[in-house]
């Protein structure tokens, strides 16, 4: 009996303790300035998770969701849209937008059945979706959570952009427009085409609107597109020199004024240039880079997947192109959001 | 909870598989003995007892060789192949669901790796280079052979995982015989089958037909859905298929002719993965395969000569609910060999084999139909230099379409140590190859007509024991330890813009140790049977040419480093009773072994009785699969069912009695 009563001594103390430790929910990393990376997973493995680095500690913080809430995040993670402090994850191949607390990483709630859901903008309190196997967008009420209804855009979809009350969506898998959509009656309002396969596009400082175009697999020659985003026309576009070049990842730094993009290596040039950059602003060597991604101060944000079955890495280069760190992310680290506040 | 990542394996989960498979273990070798693989089970009317015949020549050859028992097979029919190598070798099979593809692992190479034979035919698709074990019903062969390693140089083209070879011998004097059998099982599971079969003095024939249809909505446990984890039904898994098969032969003095026919069909939908939600993209296949082999065999004085012809032609058919994502992928092969052996004297045989294979393949994702030739030749010699020593010599040359082939070669020695033969070691060398295949060179985008074929080097050396007491009780031990160096691996590998191509990239050594036990007590009317296969398997990424490649080190993917599974059987008077149980060590799911499905433990029961009526054999067998619930996957994200009920009614027909079986 009095081994029983030292036993329960011994282990009430330690139960409270743990209690405390769950409720008390730990930071899981820094929240300080940083980037988000999501992780894509491999392909139907379910695998897809979140890290954060901080460029406080010079640290990556790995599978942040799961750590969080004790369940995968699910299957090929895409994209990243922050609300304040809410983030919204759309996991592609699980078809499901997570609504997290970029705080703490918890899950707010889950949408179901979005098809191949890729990336999304938010407009007040409603989200579009884009998709790279239906021809509608799928808009989400935001407080509920619930997908409230669907704009035909007669194409499937890739990248979306909100510039003054309207949309604009790429049709990248086998197609060559950006779709035109009016916020306030969510009508197609226009069309442009812009080339062979628009994979990324941004808005530059002036509000043009830059799409890169890869050509597709050995199609057509790449270009990099500028678009007006008030009169939806083509101002100019400036052309790969091979259907075998694969540009792909176009970002933007935060002043808007310098584009970024993939192609044998990274590529820097200033929304001024009116010609592509002849050579590479940071060589590959032997890496593969997968994703890209800006900060502050210049700093680029590269990801290296190796053979896509193994974690990855994140490279950092400064704003003269020099490495200053490698931490090893996920599983194909992929889409990347810098976060300056919080 | 069914946790996947290192960080989420469950200890009890891990502890509860151990203690089953504890049990299980204490249960079987509660007998000091153990027995034979060489079981002659009478209620196994449609099969055929010529693996017990054929296995101690198998058991000499200086390589691991062995056949399935016939007792072990016949407990499987209503399965398919994929099912009984999973529960009956150290093979590991790995599978997308119920009744889901199917591929198979041999000494820890993929399944792409794993030829497949039918009377000398190549099953693997020329265009992926697998099999799918799954569309395999037993009904097709009546005997299965597993060569463990690719050291056996007498076909047209290598391997070097291992060989499954399917074969029906033909069966003379057997008289008419017959059966049929009909099952139903959980989540409307319905199987139905046909054999019949005569064998007269000079004439074999046997039919076979085979049917299955299956709603298959079974449940399981998601444990990664948002809400927490949640009994599920799977969704769009259902599958219809039969086939037939014949096997017929005619011998006069000392030839042999015989021809199969082989013809399957198969309708299955594809259930999505279940990655925290059960995905649902309509997708459906379609397989159909026609195959047929002719052959003519010699047995006169000091010559054996066979020459075989078959061809193959396979369809398989892909459907999504976005049609841009179909898929349309047909592939044949013809193949004509010829081999004459020699015995110089009662110490020395040569024989020489030649063989061509003519492989064609096309798809949506070819630019055009591919074709390639095989040629092969391939020289053997076996010595006895002493009562107790046997020698093996082989080589081969293969000549490739667009292709340079290194010779391949084997060498091995059997040497018996007990004058009864009871005890015997063995040890071989090899150097094999594996061509790539047709997707491998010529898929768009990402084929590569540069690659150069894999390679292995390696070798075996192994013990085996077999006792057969006046008693009746038989026992057999085979252990072996293997170890191989492959080079010039192929792995499909992203490139620079995006695009996956296949490349010569890694190395890859292999060491294990095998071990399979078995034993067959009779105490008056009570048989008890028992089997055992234990794989231990290392096969790590030695080397690669994959820039920052951290996968070097690791073990492959889906590799299990042990694998552990047993068959115990009861027979007593017109009783029966089974229990099959598979446990699988940790599989990883990444390259770099960050990653893995947890242990897995599945044991399986069924009873059933035996009722004899003149001529006929009326058997009601009663399966339970899973007996434990057990919340397991095979492939990620692909649940498998949990418990189920199986009941299966057979009927046995055979125009002679027991006395006379034994006479012939």
């Amino acid at each position: 009996m009095k081994n029983k009563i030292k036993l329960l001594a011994f282990l009430v103390p330690i139960m409270f303790i743990s209690c405390e430790r769950n409720n008390a929910e730990p930071d899981l990393f820094p929240q300080g300035e940083g980037m988000f990376i999501l992780n894509e997973g491999n392909f139907m493995a379910g695998n897809g998770t979140v890290s954060f680095y901080s460029l406080e500690t010079g640290e990556i913080y790995n599978e942040l969701f799961k750590t969080r809430n004790s369940r995968p995040l699910g299957d090929v993670p895409t994209f990243i849209a922050t609300d304040g402090t809410i983030g919204y994850i759309i996991v592609n191949y699980s078809g499901t937008l997570e609504a997290v607390d970029m705080l703490t990483m918890e899950s707010l709630g889950t949408v179901t059945g979005l098809s191949s859901p890729r990336q999304m903008a938010i407009s007040g309190r409603r989200a579009y979706v884009t998709s790279i196997a239906s021809e509608e967008l799928t808009v989400i009420d935001l407080d509920l959570l619930e997908v409230t209804g669907y704009i035909d855009i007669g194409c499937t979809s890739e990248a979306i952009v909100i510039s003054d009350g309207v949309l604009f969506v790429s049709n990248w898998v086998a197609g060559d427009r950006i779709v035109v959509v009016d916020l306030e009656t969510e009508d197609i309002i226009g069309s442009v085409t812009a080339g062979t396969e628009p994979e990324s596009m941004v808005l530059d400082k002036n509000g043009k609107l830059w799409v890169l175009c890869t050509g597709g697999y050995m199609q057509d020659l790449p270009k990099l597109v500028r678009i007006n985003s008030v009169t939806y026309e083509k101002e100019s576009e400036m052309i790969f020199g091979s259907v075998s070049d694969y540009p792909a990842s176009l970002t933007i730094n935060s002043t808007g004024d310098t584009l970024y993009w993939l192609h044998e290596g990274i590529r820097r040039m200033p929304v001024s240039a009116v010609s592509l950059p002849g050579e590479a602003f940071i060589e590959p060597g032997e890496r593969l880079f997968y994703d890209l991604g800006t900060g502050p101060g210049g700093r680029v944000f590269v990801t290296d997947a190796i053979d896509y079955q193994q974690k990855g890495d994140l490279l950092i280069y400064n704003r003269r192109g020099e490495l200053e760190d490698i931490e090893r992310a996920g599983i194909i680290p992929g889409f990347m959001l810098f976060m300056t506040e919080w | 909870m069914f946790k996947r990542s290192s960080a989420y394996i469950i200890p009890f989960k891990v502890s509860r598989n151990a203690l089953h498979a504890a049990l299980l273990s204490l249960l079987i070798f509660v007998s000091p003995q153990t027995g034979a693989q060489d079981m002659f089970n009478e209620d196994t009317v449609t099969i055929t007892a010529v693996t017990v015949t054929a296995t101690a020549s198998e058991r000499q050859t200086p390589y691991t060789v062995f056949v399935i028992d016939s007792a072990i097979m016949a407990g499987h029919m209503e399965s398919d192949l994929a099912s009984l190598l999973m529960y009956a070798t150290p093979l590991a099979v790995k599978r997308y669901g119920n009744h889901g593809l199917a591929s198979v692992s041999v000494r820890g190479l993929p399944g792409s790796h794993t030829t497949v034979k039918w009377h000398g035919l190549t099953v693997n698709a020329a265009g992926n280079g697998y099999t799918d074990f799954a569309l395999i019903p037993l009904h097709a062969a009546s005997s299965v052979k597993i060569t463990q390693g690719g050291y056996d140089l007498s076909d047209i083209s290598g391997s070097i995982g291992g060989k499954v070879e399917l074969s029906s011998e033909p069966l003379f004097q057997t008289g008419q015989y017959g059966s049929v059998a009909a099952g139903t099982g959980s989540y409307s599971d319905y199987t139905a089958s046909a054999v019949t079969g005569s064998g007269s003095e000079s004439v074999s024939a046997r039919m076979s037909l085979w049917g299955e249809k299956a709603r298959n909505d079974f449940l399981f446990i998601n444990g990664n859905a948002p809400e927490g984890a949640t009994e599920e039904r799977r969704v769009n898994s259902s599958c219809v298929s039969g086939g037939a098969a014949t096997d017929l032969a005619y011998r006069s003095g000392s030839s042999t002719v015989a021809a199969h026919l082989w013809y399957s069909n198969s309708e299955r939908e594809l259930p999505g993965p279940v990655t925290t939600v059960q995905q649902n993209f309509g997708e459906r296949q379609s397989d159909r395969s026609l195959r047929s082999v002719i052959s003519y065999s010699l047995e006169k004085e000091k010559i054996t000569a066979r020459v075989t012809a078959g061809g193959t032609s396979d369809v398989n058919l892909y459907y999504h609910e976005n049609p841009e994502y179909n898929g349309d992928n047909r592939s044949s092969l013809l193949m004509l060999r010829a081999g004459i052996a020699y015995r110089l004297n009662g110490k020395a045989e040569f024989g020489i084999n030649a063989g061509n294979e003519y492989q064609s393949a096309r798809s949506l994702s070819y630019s055009d139909t591919e074709r390639r030739n095989v040629f092969s030749t391939s020289l053997s010699a076996r010595f006895n230099p002493g009562t107790r020593v046997r020698l093996l010599l082989q080589a081969r040359q293969m000549i490739v379409t667009g292709m340079v082939i290194k010779p391949e070669f084997t060498a091995g020695a059997a040497v018996t140590l007990s004058p009864d033969g009871a005890h015997l070691l063995k040890a071989s060398i090899s150097r094999t190859a594996r061509l790539p295949c047709l997707n491998d060179l010529y898929w768009v985008p990402g084929g590569n007509s540069s690659l150069r074929h894999e390679n292995a080097t390696g070798g075996e050396a192994s013990y085996s024991y077999v006792s057969v007491t006046s008693s009746g009780l038989k026992n057999s031990i085979d252990l072996a330890l293997h170890a191989k160096r492959v080079n010039d691996m192929i792995q499909w590998i992203p490139g620079v813009t995006g695009i996956w191509s296949a490349e010569n990239v890694r190395s890859v050594n292999v060491y294990g140790l095998e071990g399979r036990l078995g034993s067959e007590m009779p105490f008056n009317e009570l048989v008890i049977s028992s089997y055992l296969n234990y794989g231990f398997t290392r096969s790590v990424i030695a080397a690669s040419e994959i820039p920052n490649d951290r996968a070097v080190g690791s073990q492959l993917i889906y590799v299990p480093g042990n694998l552990l599974n047993l068959n115990l059987g009861l027979r007593w008077k017109m009783m029966r009773a089974g229990v099959t149980a598979l446990y699988q060590d940790r599989r990883y799911t990444t390259s770099d072994n960050s990653e893995w499905l947890p242990p897995s433990f599945i044991a399986d029961a069924k009873v059933g009785a035996v009722l004899p009526a003149g001529k006929t054999k009326i058997g009601i067998e009663l399966d339970t699969k899973n007996i434990f619930n057990s919340s397991a996957e095979s492939v990620r994200n692909y649940p498998m069912p949990l418990r189920t009920f199986n009941l299966r009614l057979t009927i046995n027909f055979t125009s002679k009695n027991k006395k006379n079986e034994e006479q012939d």
